[in-house]
């Protein structure tokens, strides 16, 4: 391919990705909301089979796989079956009580109207109402007189009839009953089939760990659902006793409905609140049984939202709460209720996968709670938006106990890298990298700042007495660093003349400052025209380099500092990527006194050559 | 004597590089992004090539699988130059189609060896 047409193709490359995502994501829409029915089944044995997957494995242990299986989805069954029935007795019972309740609801309401100042907006708007109940009243015997002559009983002897006339509506759960139930059966009978089915269709290279990755990942998921299920079976019960005793009609049903309506995010519990408030409305002529009921209902939830469930899961699910929101909409548009009631399990077994899938990690990026750039990452981007002050802020997921040089070491200097990578590469125009030297040169000013009040802000540890390291706290760094200090010598850093370059020799200068010694920052055309006079007063000097470009320059600089400050140990800070033995040998190549290639590096150096300081002036005493 | 051709934007890589090799007695031909310097090797087939990673307009990968790829060009020995010294970096370089690897900052003489190692291959 020619190189026109290779270029044209990359700039087209994200083109063709997005209009290939839209039109995968339509598609996908499309089967989920047509072939909904088959696909909820699957979705709902999918989730269930995850769930019950530990107890099935526990049971394993005692009789066979078989049995196990058999055992699960006996249970399991037993339990819906059990909830239907008692939802159905619960319904009954209340459909059979709600004409008593009337009365109380009249005396309520009268009582409110009575209450109102007559003339005021909210008595206008009861008198509305009232006359827009009697308008349906009427209305609805008209209707009843109306249709009551064209009812005709045919053929009512028929044995059949009433039979099928109770079956039918309950075909279609009973039909879905069984059908997820088998399925469930299949996924665990044949779990590891299906998983070994996934690796290979994965295509991966390393069926060892994807093997190890998909067993975790189906354990956690499995875990994740069954503590959830737990947890609003175990809200559902209390609600449901509480509302027992407080004495709301058929208190099981609620606490079941409170139950399920639990695994819909956020709004959940406050939809399950509303049946159970109406009747407590209805069902006491005072207001007492109301308050309760809400009362109830505002002290579990938050309890169990904000200690059991992160006691539970840790922190939390690990799902960003946009990701849920967003989720459940696209749920509850295709599949309606369910789908609402689906959204948080589905989600969580998405976000899980993609924890645990190199190729799937796309969904742990759109729907997990992690940021979604690394630390560098967003450094580097707040540098290219010219944001110093975010950049410096520490974020939530930083160790908030982290030193200066740590964080230069995992944060600023991976983002250097970055910006380098992209100058290199001729990615950053002029513009853009006279924004980079400026918006660099007030990155470290921010930086400074922080330090500065690193007590207050506790970020960035005080370590201790301004040191940098533990080797810095020594004695002998101590008296080195005071003896270099009342000589009035300075570290001297030279930097090279490449856009980040200067950034990265004020930041040497900030990490030996922290030692208690002057330090003056200088290009290396600077510094080759030092005065004699001027560089008497050096007591070591920095050499910085993002990249320098050969160890022949290197072995020439050295060698001018040596002329130029006889006696001062040269240290060169080569900012790339850099293994130790490589590091070994620039230091032959150089004959400069010390390599490195981080600020911890810098910090370790210094301090060993201060504390030789410490211990020449040590000798002079003694 | 053997014709080099340098891809390299560093100005003062190159500056340094061109000069000691000429010395050697090497032609040295120069390329300052990776377009370029898949052109100068289409046109004047060198000897060997010493490629620079980290390029304007393509990168040196590129530029490595498309020389490799190309029937006239394959051949020619490719020594990639890289700011990246860690493990697993040569063998990125040697998959993208390199013979050899050097990192920088660079170390000339080593270099020369290496030059004349994959000349006499």
């Amino acid at each position: 391919m020619d190189i026109i047409t290779n270029r044209m193709m990359r700039t087209s490359i994200p083109l063709f990705n997005v209009m290939a995502s839209v039109v995968l994501i339509l598609a996908l829409g499309t089967v989920l909301k047509v072939a909904q029915g088959p696909i909820i089944d699957l979705a709902l044995a999918v989730i269930l089979s995850f769930a019950l997957a530990p107890v099935v494995r526990v049971l394993e242990r005692y009789v066979g796989r078989g049995l196990a299986v058999l055992a699960a989805l006996m249970a399991t069954l037993s339990l819906v079956l059990a909830f239907f029935y008692l939802t159905y007795v619960q319904l009954v019972g209340l459909a059979m009580d709600l004409p008593r309740y009337e009365a109380v609801i009249r005396a309520k309401l009268s009582g409110l109207a009575t209450s109102l100042k007559s003339g005021g907006p909210l008595s206008a708007a009861t008198d509305a109402l009232g006359r827009i109940l009697a308008d349906v009243e009427k209305l609805d015997g008209e209707a009843v007189s109306s249709t009551s002559q064209k009812v005709v009983i045919e053929n009512a002897s028929s044995g059949i009839e009433p039979f099928l006339a109770v079956i039918e509506p309950l075909s279609h759960p009973i039909f879905t009953l069984v059908v997820v139930l088998l399925l469930t059966g299949f996924v665990l009978f044949s779990r590891e089939d299906l998983r070994n089915r996934v690796i290979k269709l994965m295509g991966s290279d390393d069926i060892r760990v994807t093997t190890l990755a998909l067993d975790d990942a189906g354990n956690r998921v499995g875990r994740m659902l069954l503590s959830q299920v737990a947890l609003n079976a175990a809200f559902g019960t209390v609600i449901g006793l509480g509302l027992w005793l407080i004495g709301i009609p058929s208190p099981f049903l609620w606490g079941l409905f409170a139950g399920i309506m639990r695994f819909v995010p956020y709004v959940g519990a406050i939809i399950a609140l509303v049946p159970p408030l109406a009747l407590a409305f209805a069902i006491d002529p005072t207001w007492t049984t109301l308050v309760l009921t809400a009362g109830l209902f505002l002290v579990i939830e938050p309890i169990v939202g904000h200690v059991v469930e992160p006691m539970l899961y840790g922190h939390n699910t690990g799902v960003s709460p946009v990701a849920i929101v967003v989720l459940a909409t696209v749920w509850a548009f295709l599949w309606g209720p369910i789908g609402l009631v689906l959204a948080t399990p589905l989600t969580i077994c998405l976000v899980v996968m993609g924890r645990h899938f190199p190729r799937l990690q796309f969904l742990q990026t759109l729907l997990g709670d992690k940021p979604a750039l690394a630390a560098d990452e967003s450094l580097y981007q707040n540098w290219l938006l010219g944001d110093t002050e975010n950049a410096v802020l520490p974020r939530r997921d930083d160790d908030a106990n982290t030193t200066l040089v740590e964080y230069l070491d995992t944060v600023t200097l991976p983002a250097m890298r970055r910006a380098n990578l992209d100058f290199v590469r001729g990615n950053l125009d002029a513009t853009v990298q006279d924004k980079l030297r400026l918006v660099s040169s007030r990155y470290v000013e921010t930086l400074f700042r922080y330090d500065g009040r690193q007590r207050r802000k506790s970020w960035f540890v005080p370590s201790r007495g301004g040191h940098v390291s533990d080797a810095s706290a020594s004695p002998a760094v101590k008296a080195g660093a005071e003896a270099v200090a009342a000589q009035d010598k300075f570290c001297a850093v030279v930097h090279g003349d490449q856009p980040l370059d200067e950034m990265m020799a004020r930041l040497v200068g900030m990490t030996v400052q922290k030692f208690g010694i002057k330090t003056v920052i200088l290009p290396l055309s600077e510094a080759q025209k030092m005065s004699a006079d001027v560089a008497s007063g050096c007591w070591a000097v920095v050499m910085s380099f993002v990249e320098p470009s050969s160890t022949l320059h290197m072995r020439a600089y050295t060698r001018g500092a040596h002329r130029l400050v006889p006696g001062a140990p040269v240290l060169f800070a080569v900012w790339q990527a850099m293994e130790e033995s490589r590091i070994k040998s620039l230091r032959k190549l150089t004959r400069a006194q010390g390599i490195v290639s981080s600020f911890s590096d810098v910090s370790v150096i210094i301090a060993r050559w201060l504390a030789r300081e410490g211990s020449k002036k040590k000798d002079v005493h003694d | 004597m053997a014709r080099i051709l340098l891809v390299e934007d560093s100005e003062q890589i190159w500056g340094f590089l061109a000069r000691r090799l000429e010395r050697r007695g090497f032609e040295v031909l120069l390329a300052h992004d990776g377009e370029e310097g898949i052109n100068v090797a289409r046109a004047s087939s060198p000897d060997i090539v010493l490629l620079d990673m980290n390029l304007p307009v393509i990168d040196g990968w590129t530029v490595a699988r498309t020389l490799k790829a190309d029937p006239d060009i394959r051949q020619t020995p490719i020594i990639a130059l890289t700011a990246h010294a860690m493990a697993g970096d040569r063998e990125k370089t040697i998959q993208a189609g390199c013979d050899d690897y050097h990192p920088k900052p660079i170390d000339f003489p080593k270099l020369l060896t290496q030059i004349d190692a994959a000349l006499k291959v």
